[in-house]
């Protein structure tokens, strides 16, 4: 006996299939941190089988007290879920999209701020940093240390080694204790869905990768899709 | 979808399946910016990610089954519609049913079909079954419960064809000129705390 697996050439070809697929964004808009329920991602709309299991759990993150009672800063962070196969621009672009390292202007947004990292002066608006130049402002890379009241708009959310991270114009922003938040040095293993904005592919041990502000970000195939991680030099 | 203002938007894209059981496929989802393929040789899955020219292979020996369970378990890799090219697709599809209703005879472009609709968990899911001589699913939708503004995904099958013979070179992958190959991530590993790879 033959079974039919195995020995009929069953041979399925051409399905297509025009499929519409509704992807759920997470919409964290409710203020402070997702709730427990809400730390499950899913992002493979379509197979009955994966009902349960197309679930990517990310794990707890351990709050302190103060941080937990800290209730007016609103952080609006999203996962980095990458919308399978669509097209539309859910998220729609932020401010901090149109970085342009080196572009300069003769005023500062509305509202920008200005402050001190280190002994350098700074301004800032909307995830993008300036410094004075010719008499004007000129776009400049995020500096490490600079602390922002709260996040630039839709920052994606990142957690590594149980850490979170919000990511925005290519920087990486932790909460402080006071609740503003500061911008760090990009954590290694970070995994984030799309590349700071200007980043210039280089290659780095015959792998692809794309260099910003000295951070190689590397794509990698996460659930099936192009992603980029942050490596070590 | 939902947009960041609550708005429900529709998006849609097309895939183009083919298989050879037990153990050979090629996927191509499409979509007016996107591309990506997913091809399974027999011996190894490789995706490509044609809009940026990168792929990746992982070594997942077996049968398309075995296949699908490593690539969706270890590298959380699962297509779309994936449900029917597996070996036993009635099987798996009732597995966690808890009830199901037919609801009748209904056309779908033009072909009788059969509406079934079933209830589990997560979901309720419905699919047109071909009323023709070959019981294929003609549509197929999805409703996600448990998610905000319970989205639907809808699939309508539009050309199935069980005749045209499907040699190996269908599914042999020969990366595009100027392709970049890149490191396919395990999932349980980018969600650990953080660790740098070898070279």
């Amino acid at each position: 006996m033959k079974t039919r697996n195995l020995v009929v050439p069953v041979m399925i070809g051409c399905a297509l299939a025009v499929a519409s697929i509704c992807v759920a964004q997470r919409n964290n808009r409710s203020g402070g941190f997702a709730p427990r329920g809400e730390t499950v991602d899913r992002f493979n709309h379509g197979s009955v089988r994966h009902e349960a299991t197309h679930v990517v759990h990310v794990p707890e993150v351990r709050r302190d007290e103060h941080v937990e009672r800290r209730s007016n800063v609103i952080v609006s962070g999203r996962r980095p879920t990458v919308h399978h196969d669509v097209d539309l621009d859910v998220h729609g672009r932020s401010f901090w999209h149109g970085f342009v390292r080196g572009q300069r202007f003769h005023s500062l947004p509305r509202g920008f701020l200005s402050f001190h990292v280190g002994a350098l002066p700074y301004f800032y608006y909307g995830g993008i940093f300036y410094q004075e130049a010719d008499g004007g402002y000129e776009e400049v890379y995020p500096p490490v240390g600079a602390i922002i009241p709260t996040t630039p708009e839709n920052p994606f959310e990142v957690i590594v080694g149980g850490q979170v991270f919000y990511y925005a114009g290519g920087a990486f922003y932790q909460q402080q204790p006071d609740g503003s938040f500061a911008v760090v040095a990009p954590p290694i293993g970070a995994i984030v869905p799309e590349l700071p904005p200007g980043a210039v592919q280089v290659s780095l041990n015959g792998t692809i990768a794309y260099q910003f502000n000295g951070v190689y970000f590397e794509p990698v195939f996460v659930s099936g899709i192009t992603q980029y991680e942050v490596v070590a030099p | 979808m939902q947009l960041a203002s609550g708005q429900q938007v529709q998006a849609g894209r097309n895939i183009a399946v083919q298989m050879r059981r037990p153990d050979r496929l090629r996927a191509e989802i499409r979509s007016t910016r996107r591309n990506r393929e997913l091809i399974y040789d027999g011996k190894s899955v490789t995706l490509l990610n044609r809009a940026q020219n990168f792929y990746g292979t992982v070594n997942v020996p077996g049968s398309l089954d075995q296949a699908m369970d490593t690539a969706s378990e270890r590298f959380g890799i699962a297509m779309p519609l994936e449900d029917f090219l597996r070996s036993d697709p009635y099987k798996d599809l009732l597995h966690n049913v808890t009830s199901g209703r037919d609801i009748g005879p209904v056309t779908v472009m033009g072909v009788a079909c059969e509406h079934l609709a079933f209830t589990q968990g997560n979901i309720d899911w419905q699919v047109w079954i071909d009323s023709g001589p070959i019981p294929s699913p003609r549509k197929f939708v999805i409703t996600y419960k448990d998610e905000p503004g319970t989205p639907q995904f809808t699939a309508i099958f539009s050309d199935w064809d069980f005749t045209t013979p499907l040699p190996d070179f269908v599914f042999k992958f020969d990366p595009p000129p100027g392709a970049s190959k890149v490191r396919v991530k395990e999932v349980r590993e980018s969600v650990k705390p953080h660790q740098t790879e070898a070279k």
